[in-house]
């Protein structure tokens, strides 16, 4: 009988300290940004799990940073590092204390593949603090699987191409200029 | 009786023609050097293969249609309507070569979308996009906004024949000084004015906000082009919201105004007469409009309750409805939010905006304030005629630089015109619906491509019909051209196969 | 829209220089001005509507 009630008792100080956390076991949904977007108003003020390339940079100010998650199909590979085209962008603008930002190393560019993330917070349809934005306010990240450069070789029919059309111009311009002072 | 083209005819067309798409392929030199300075050599040899391969089509129109006729007035809207078609293929071959692109079709809608300043996009995966295809997107904005004829007389021509039809057949009609290449000319210092103060201060803001310098400058530089410009494209997929700055919004909004300003009043306005800023029969119908329509956005916002008090609020419906007026396109909302937040009632009232537009002689389309204007003094002037006696004589008067008297004349092309700038929004948006679409989004999407706006309400993506896709094109460029020149151009084929 | 207008050019005394730049930044200001002028105009319009509908 004692070993069960101490059981419970532990059982209920680990749920409420896994709760306070906010990252407790169904407290946080995941959620895609295509949801988000359609659904405002339904996720508005529900703490979300939200996983994303981190593409651009970490805009810091004061304590706080913003930074920008990309949950689309380029979120794992680019274009560039081999993806196919499956549509635009689409991610959501999260804000979050600095020091969880500087967790990421690699932004998302034409170069560089960027950190995957996982962040939690709240989603806000219409945020009041920050001027009726739709965003994420990220209270945790974590780095799901770190980003890597990305090779966009040249190739070189590009400049076999460029190197003929520009020989090709060069002859037309004399062409031209014969025409045209010959006149 | 049609009188047709003479072959000397054509070749006057073909090498005026021929002119222009030089400058496009010269203008191609700027995403090169900036490819070639950050190390992106792929993107380089793109840009290499379309500024070689743009030289040659124009070269070779000018060997093959060499002519030592003049420009006269039948050859220049004709001329301008070719050039802006085969401009917008040439234009495309960076965008095809980046991979980008899902189809051909989906490259030549975005450079026709950033040649006529209208901000709608079919590119994938902007936010992987290299400097070098940034940069083009912005000087195809800017280019486009200042007029690729403009850019011609301002270097490539020597003046010579009727060249002002040429530019008059781009849609601008104002002649700030004598000379249409002097006027040419001082379109450029006003909007290089313009650049030097705006991007500075865009770039200084942008290292303030947190952004690292090259960056900063980079976006600096292409949201001054897509904002004078009124163009509407942004660097990232996130367009505007991407800063998340009131400071960096209200530096947007005076420059994207101040860029659908009509030349003529920022050359007034330069050589001292800035009481013209407030006199203007424009600006009066802008600020007018505006105003109303920002209010009825005010009312339709509150009404949903998404935005909980009148600060924020005004933030987001004022921006979304200035940047809809100026014909601007950057959002500063999800373009699906039009639809999910702010329904069909706001979605109506920023149609009416963006179907409005801004002024004539300027980057920005629509109908335009100045016939709108008119329209109004008209219809006044008809309401005082009818219970005035039948003995008087009513004069309806209108400022715009000068004092003006509206006669007849003008007042019927004026309704002429926005007669087929409605008739196009119509049109448009039927094509949206039979596309399967809802009608007030059909309808959003098509009066924003049709008055070179560019915001979104979402219907527009890769996987939009080709057709519906083929549509906006031919509505961007009819927008743009104010229609008189495309209708030259079928004028012109018409005269070919019927003339005698 | 045939409303041609004439040249602006007998209006203007020619500007150089110094000058020219002086007067470019000074039109930019007032140009700015006009949009804050409108945009607190309809700032209070919407602070207005806001008050009346209640929010």
């Amino acid at each position: 009988m004692r070993l069960r009630v101490v059981l419970a008792l532990a059982f209920l100080m680990a749920a409420s300290f896994l709760n306070s956390t906010g990252t407790a076991f169904g407290d946080a949904r995941t959620a895609s940004s295509t949801e988000l977007v359609e659904h405002p108003a339904e996720w508005d003020g529900v703490t979300v799990t939200f996983e994303g390339e981190a593409i651009g940079e970490a805009m810091v100010r004061g304590g706080h940073a913003w930074i920008h998650v990309n949950d689309d199909a380029y979120a794992r590979a680019s274009i560039e590092a081999g993806a196919k085209l499956a549509g635009f962008n689409s991610g959501m603008p999260v804000y979050l204390p600095a020091e969880e930002a500087e967790k990421i190393e690699d932004f998302g560019s034409h170069t560089v593949q960027g950190d995957l993330v996982r962040v939690v917070g709240v989603f806000r349809a219409a945020s009041p603090e920050h001027g009726g934005e739709m965003l994420i306010e990220g209270s945790s990240l974590e780095v799901v699987r770190g980003g890597s450069a990305i090779e966009d070789p040249l190739k070189p029919w590009k400049v076999w191409l460029a190197a003929v059309l520009a020989a090709a111009c060069g002859g037309v311009l004399f062409a031209l200029r014969r025409l045209t002072h010959a006149a | 009786m049609i009188l047709r083209p003479t072959w000397d005819d054509h070749k006057v067309v073909g090498m005026y023609a021929g002119k222009i798409i030089m400058g496009i392929g010269l203008l191609m030199s700027l995403p090169l050097i900036t490819s070639l300075v950050l190390g992106e050599w792929d993107t380089a040899a793109d840009f290499g293969i379309g500024l070689f391969g743009s030289l040659l089509v124009g070269l070779l129109m000018q060997l093959l249609f060499w002519t030592r006729k003049r420009l006269a007035r039948r050859h220049g809207l004709v001329t301008v309507a070719i050039a802006w078609l085969l401009g917008t293929f040439v234009g495309t071959i960076p965008f095809a070569l980046s991979g980008h692109y899902g189809s051909y079709l989906d490259a030549v809608f975005d450079v026709m979308s950033g040649l006529t300043t209208t901000g709608l996009y079919l590119i994938q995966d902007l936010d992987h996009v290299s400097n070098g295809l940034s940069m083009w997107r912005f000087v195809l904005t800017f280019a486009g906004g200042q007029g690729i004829v403009v850019i011609a007389l301002t270097f490539l021509f020597k003046g010579a024949g009727a060249i002002y039809q040429l530019y008059a057949g781009e849609g601008k009609e104002e002649q700030l000084l004598p000379n249409v290449v002097q006027t040419a000319r001082a379109i450029w210092v006003i909007s290089l004015g313009w650049l030097v103060a705006g991007a500075s201060l865009l770039s200084i803001t942008g290292l303030v906000l947190g952004m690292r310098p090259a960056r900063a400058v980079l976006h600096g530089i292409w949201m001054f082009m897509g904002a004078f410009s009124t163009g509407g494209f942004a660097p990232q997929s996130y367009n505007v919201i991407w800063f998340h700055s009131s400071v960096y919004e209200a530096l947007c909004v005076i420059i994207f105004v101040a860029g659908s300003l009509n030349f003529a009043l920022h050359w007034a306005v330069w050589h001292g007469w800035r009481g013209e800023l407030l006199r203007n029969i424009e600006t009066r119908s802008f600020a007018a409009t505006l105003a109303v329509l920002s209010v009825a956005a005010a009312w339709a916002l509150a009404d949903t309750g998404i935005y909980g008090d009148w600060v924020v609020l005004f933030r987001k419906g004022f921006y979304q409805l200035v940047s809809a007026h100026t014909t601007t396109g950057f959002g500063t909302i999800y373009s699906r939010a039009f639809v999910t937040q702010w329904g069909p009632g706001a979605m109506l009232i920023t149609m009416a905006a963006m179907a409005i537009g801004a002024s004539s002689c300027s980057t920005a389309g629509g109908i335009k304030g100045l016939r709108v204007g008119l329209i109004t003094k008209s219809f006044l002037g008809e309401v005082r005629r009818t219970i005035s006696p039948e003995s008087s004589r009513i004069t309806v008067r209108y400022h715009h630089i000068r004092d003006q008297v509206l006669g007849e004349p003008v007042t019927r092309s004026v309704l002429t015109i926005a007669v087929i700038f409605l008739t196009m929004y119509a049109v448009v948006a039927v094509a949206g619906v039979f596309a399967g679409y809802p009608v007030e989004q059909a309808a959003f999407e098509g009066i924003s491509a049709a008055s070179n706006s560019g915001l979104s309400c979402g219907l527009l993506t890769p996987s939009t019909p080709d057709l519906l896709k083929g549509v906006y094109v031919l509505a961007m460029w009819l927008g743009r051209m104010e229609f008189i020149a495309v209708l030259a151009l079928a004028g012109w084929a018409w005269a070919v196969v019927r003339g005698r | 829209m045939r409303a041609r207008t004439r040249s602006c050019a007998r209006l203007v005394r020619p500007v150089q220089g110094l000058e020219a730049v002086n007067r470019l930044i000074q039109g930019m200001v007032a140009e700015a001005l006009l949009v804050v002028g409108i945009a607190v105009a309809i700032a209070s319009a919407t602070l207005l509507v806001t008050l009346v509908t209640g929010l």
